[in-house]
């Protein structure tokens, strides 16, 4: 189980027995541990900022209430699970309440992105050092997830930005594993194309070409070869 | 970029945000009440300070409208807001609540003349804080889809203190009953008056003496009659009960 704060060595289901135990400061620890990541969803969501504080601060206090129902399927033993189960549902309300009082759209759906982009992202991009590459890749990002439906977007973050397991994530919004993979499967296309539109390429590598196929028919006798020249073992 | 280098680096950006991302919240403080201090079971213990930061604190109100996004503030509470009664603390948090939450619920009772009559027991003494009100009808339900078939009538409410606890049903047979209990036996033989009020204005006030009920405390029942026979049962009304005189 990934642990973002560390001010607490307890596991997240210690801190929320304790908690449930009367000890209060239990559930600040909860919450510093996990702020961070809640923020991000939500922004990732398309929120505002200050909605994005106000939602995460609302999931903690929907954990601090803590059904009884709940309880039960917190109890399974997957504290995360259950905390982005309850973030999930306070975004989608908020979402609706949204939509019912003034119709604005997320934030990310407010971008049309008329705005130029100039990303350049190649396959070295593991560990980008710079921080305005970063927020570029977020924003072309963020762009290409509000072409996607609320849930589509959930099941992109949690997946695939997140990187919990299927099962998980059908756990978290309550589908399949195999409903979440469907999802996925049209959700990383339209991520594709619309990454694609702004010069980021995900297809596999293109079929090698005929003499790539002789090397690789012919791969270990040429092993074998390279072995043998390296010993001085081939008469020229 | 390959799929599996586009995962990693959606990975990596991951961990960078998320690390970007502020740790708290913009408004939050030192002196801010921790989130346990916001549990609804909390709030009645409140240290004076702290009622006088939140009055004050913006993040502190946040998180009232927060809390009753989860569960809409009393009758009371909305009748203390609307007339400005005393020292109401929470005047953002409800701003917050109505305005920019839109709770069609709290928007309907802040508009209703119901709150106007509830302003006038107050006006005449009655205990805001010692009493049990709920409300029925529309107003109680502007948030819900309508019902084709209207279900039983059944509305509870307690007391802030916890020592009035009131239920207002509608029994298989169409007949309405009010109950009322305490848990505390010291209330045995203390009378309560109970008042149902329409929006037309219509009034119905029953007086009762609480009974012992064993270890259970004490309690009182009333049966009002059949409910489609009352004048006001199809109209949106608030159900109030609260003590006569001072306890023993």
């Amino acid at each position: 189980m990934v642990h973002i704060g560390h001010m607490d060595s307890r596991t997240d289901e210690e801190l929320l027995q304790a908690y449930y135990g009367c000890e209060d400061t239990a559930l600040e620890s909860l919450c510093e541990r996990y702020y961070r990541r809640l923020w991000d969803y939500f922004r990732k969501l398309g929120f505002s900022e200050q909605d994005a504080e106000e939602l995460t601060q609302e999931t903690f206090l929907k954990v601090a209430t803590g059904k009884r129902r709940d309880r039960g399927r917190f109890c399974s033993g997957n504290f995360q699970g259950w905390l982005f189960t309850v973030a999930h549902n306070v975004a989608f309300d908020h979402w609706r309440r949204m939509k019912r009082l003034r119709e604005v759209p997320l934030e990310s759906d407010k971008d049309s992105g008329e705005t130029p982009l100039t990303v350049c992202l190649t396959d070295d991009w593991a560990k980008p050092d710079e921080v305005a590459e970063t927020v570029l890749f977020a924003q072309v990002l963020t762009r290409c997830l509000a072409k996607l439906t609320f849930r589509n977007r959930a099941i992109f973050l949690l997946k695939d930005y997140f990187g919990y397991s299927g099962i998980e994530v059908g756990g978290m919004l309550g589908m399949t594993e195999a409903q979440v993979n469907m999802a996925r499967f049209h959700t990383r296309r339209k991520i594709q194309e619309c990454l694609e539109e702004k010069g980021i390429s995900l297809r596999p590598l293109a079929a090698p070409g005929p003499i790539t196929q002789i090397i690789m028919k012919f791969k270990d006798e040429i092993l074998v070869y390279l072995e043998k020249s390296h010993r001085g073992d081939i008469d020229e | 970029m390959s799929e599996k280098n586009f995962l990693g680096a959606l990975r990596t950006l991951c961990e960078i945000e998320v690390a970007r991302a502020p740790a708290r919240h913009s408004l939050q403080t030192q002196k801010c009440l921790t989130l346990a201090r916001f549990m609804p079971w909390s709030q009645a213990n409140w240290t004076d300070s702290e009622r006088e930061h939140v009055s004050g604190c913006r993040y502190c109100q946040r998180m009232m409208a927060l809390v009753w996004r989860e569960e809409c503030p009393r009758l009371w509470t909305l009748v203390k807001y609307k007339y400005a009664m005393g020292t109401f603390p929470f005047d953002e948090a409800m701003r917050f609540h109505v305005d920019r939450d839109g709770c069609p619920r709290c928007s309907r009772i802040l508009n209703s003349p119901l709150i106007d009559r509830l302003k006038n027991l107050v006006a005449q003494g009655a205990d805001l804080a010692g009493s049990a009100v709920a409300a029925y009808g529309e107003v109680a339900s502007a948030a819900e889809f309508a019902s084709i078939k209207r279900p039983a009538l059944h509305i509870r409410d307690t007391s802030e203190d916890g020592l009035l606890v009131s239920t207002l049903l509608e029994t298989a047979e169409g007949l309405l009953v009010l109950h009322v209990e305490s848990p505390d036996r010291k209330n045995i033989g203390r009378r309560v008056v109970a008042e149902v009020i329409s929006e037309s204005g219509s009034l119905l006030r029953v007086e009762l003496e609480l009974v012992s009920a064993g270890e259970f405390g004490c309690r009182a029942e009333h049966a009002y009659g059949r409910i489609r026979d009352l004048p006001w049962s199809r109209e949106n009304f608030v159900f109030l009960v609260r003590w006569l005189g001072e306890a023993g």
